[in-house]
């Protein structure tokens, strides 16, 4: 044996393919097979095929889910969709009044859209962006960009939208139409929309956390309430409200909340002072029946327990109050099914997030991506049923989306034409 | 069967200017290395049968198109190996081709250089039959494979390595 590698592996590959018994076919054969020509339609119906299903892609979505699937009454779906990058923006598609509104997603680049403020329609299924929020909001990290917080009317047909940056108006997105008004704000700064009032006609907002108003939407003026919110909520008949300023003291923490009445701003109520750390629960902290007021404790996150428990809004009232909900994540009122049957949501920062009565059974849950400040369209939750809303539909494709396809379907028709009129040529030629 | 006999069940005039009796001569001579280069690169008898008749088929279409036969069959074996290769990984989902045992050897360096064989990519199996069993220089090397003379170096070279490390000669 050589000991030159190279002769080994020579003498190797060659005792490896001599091995190899080949019995030519007669070459015949061969000349049949080749005159029997691929059918030249092949590459055309090739094409056909892909554009075809290019257009389905494209046309589906658009044909299939609009209009709406026509629904019956108001919806609260079982599962929330997750988060994608195609749901259309309010402005260009605009689905008429929402159920729910939220934010999910991570922050990101603004042009991504990998955190959006979104509504779900009354039926349960529609999906909307609140592209007004993106155009409000601002750059929190190097590179990302946060919407800006937004409150959904209690009738779902408007969307309040404050700013993060320095703004001097508070914005109002109508869901049926997508068309946007400013109102010019007391102050400037960054707005942060509060609580409408029952009727819809009045907009509590704070501006810089210095100064807070009640904005009329019928004639764009705003009064100031005597001292800055950070939170409040209309009472049902929607002349009293009550918020909540910030600590008295360094100190002492505690902030006091107070029910004023809209009309003269003066403070009607102080209410028991509330403990560190407890916030008025939301706008839709008032009872239907206007007994309680709903206060949610989350000071203790992670630590200790989470609550919503209710105040009597009349000192003098010495009924015991519905217990307390507790939980261990962190909870928020969403709104009133009944005057006694309080919805809440639950959930980590990044966890599963849940949609509750008091029971704490889960009536809707999202999975899969963050969601947080989820909000109901309170008039319509004593009527929504619990039930599974489908697919979602997220509206038309974006536009830059739309192109691409439109791109690759005329380089497929472009390149299928090319092979055909060349194959064309060829057989005239010969 | 001559040509003339067959039954043509198209419209598509077969391609003219194509001597048969050049087909039949380089169909001849070259028919079997080519099987045999598709087998080593695909490690299937059935499949290499395949692909080299697909690649005369292929001349015979093309008719006075192809101008160098030889080493357009050769590209055309070689590149509807890898093809093949590509195919049966994506099916089986595993990353080597076992080839199908044609004879067994007794000699030890066959069965190593079989073995190794099978852990190089299709395209480095090529590179090695062809300068080891067909003793081509790498300028027609590199015409089969579609590529630059200085990529077959690098091809061969890593190839061998690869071998020579399983010879226990590096």
């Amino acid at each position: 044996m050589s000991s030159d590698p190279q002769a080994r592996i020579g003498a190797a590959v060659r005792s490896l393919a001599d091995a190899v018994h080949v019995d030519p076919p007669d070459p015949a054969e061969l000349m049949a097979r080749a005159s029997k020509a691929p059918s030249r339609w092949r590459p055309l119906l090739s094409a056909a095929g892909v554009l075809g299903v290019l257009a389905a892609a494209a046309l589906g979505p658009g044909l299939l889910a609009q209009p709406a699937a026509p629904t019956d009454g108001t919806v609260l779906p079982t599962r929330l969709a997750g988060l994608s990058l195609l749901t259309a923006p309010v402005s260009g598609a605009p689905a008429g009044p929402a159920l729910l509104a939220y934010v999910q997603g991570t922050n990101g680049p603004r042009w991504l859209h990998t955190l959006q403020t979104v509504v779900v329609g009354v039926d349960g299924h529609t999906y909307r962006r609140v592209d007004e929020a993106e155009r409000r909001g601002g750059p929190v990290e190097l590179g990302t960009w946060q919407d800006a917080p937004v409150l959904l009317a209690p009738d779902g047909t408007r969307v309040a939208v404050g700013s993060l940056g320095s703004a001097a108006d508070v914005a109002v997105v109508d869901l049926r139409t997508g068309r946007t008004s400013a109102h010019r704000s007391r102050g400037t700064g960054a707005v942060r929309p509060l609580a409408w009032s029952p009727d819809g006609t009045r907009l509590a907002y704070t501006v810089g956390d210095t100064e807070s108003s009640v904005l009329d939407l019928r004639t764009g003026l705003s009064t100031p309430l005597a001292s800055p919110a950070t939170a409040a909520a209309f009472s049902p008949d929607g002349r009293r409200l009550a918020v909540q300023g910030a600590p008295d003291t360094e100190v002492e923490p505690r902030r006091a909340i107070r029910i004023v009445d809209v009309a003269g701003g003066g403070a009607v109520t102080e209410l028991a002072a509330a403990g560190f750390g407890v916030l008025i629960a939301g706008q839709a902290a008032w009872s239907p029946d206007g007994r309680w007021l709903a206060v949610a404790d989350n000071a203790g996150v992670g630590k200790l327990d989470c609550a919503v428990s209710f105040l009597p809004t009349d000192p003098a009232d010495r009924t015991p109050p519905p217990a307390p909900i507790v939980t261990t994540d962190q909870i928020a009122l969403v709104g009133w099914a009944a005057p006694d049957r309080p919805l809440v949501t639950q959930g980590s920062a990044t966890e599963r997030r849940t949609l509750s009565g008091p029971d704490l059974r889960p009536l809707t849950t999202v999975d899969g991506s963050t969601t947080y400040d989820l909000q109901a369209a309170t008039a319509l939750l004593p009527a929504a049923r619990v039930a599974p809303a489908g697919d979602p539909d997220r509206g038309p494709w974006p536009v830059w989306l739309s192109l691409a396809v439109a791109a690759a379907a005329a380089t497929v028709a472009g390149l299928g034409w090319l092979l055909w009129s060349r194959r064309r040529r060829r057989a005239r030629r010969s | 069967m001559r040509l003339q006999d067959v039954t043509v069940v198209t419209d598509d005039p077969a391609p003219e200017g194509l001597d048969q009796d050049a087909f039949r001569e380089v169909y001849a001579a070259h028919y079997p290395a080519l099987v045999r280069l598709a087998y080593l690169t695909t490690g299937s008898l059935a499949a290499a049968e395949d692909v080299a008749q697909e690649a005369f088929i292929e001349w015979l279409r093309r008719g006075e198109q192809v101008r160098e036969p030889v080493p357009f069959l050769r590209r055309a074996v070689v590149s509807r190996c890898t093809s093949w290769v590509r195919r049966r990984r994506l099916e089986r989902r595993h990353a080597t081709v076992s080839p199908e045992p044609v004879a067994r050897h007794p000699d030890g360096d066959t069965e190593v250089v079989r073995a190794a064989l099978q852990k190089l990519t299709p395209r480095q199996r090529a590179a090695v039959f062809m300068r080891f069993y067909l003793d081509l220089p790498e300028t027609q090397i590199a015409a089969a494979l579609g590529c630059r003379p200085g990529t077959v170096k690098s091809l061969l070279h890593r190839a061998l390595t690869a071998i020579k490390e399983d010879l226990d000669v590096v």
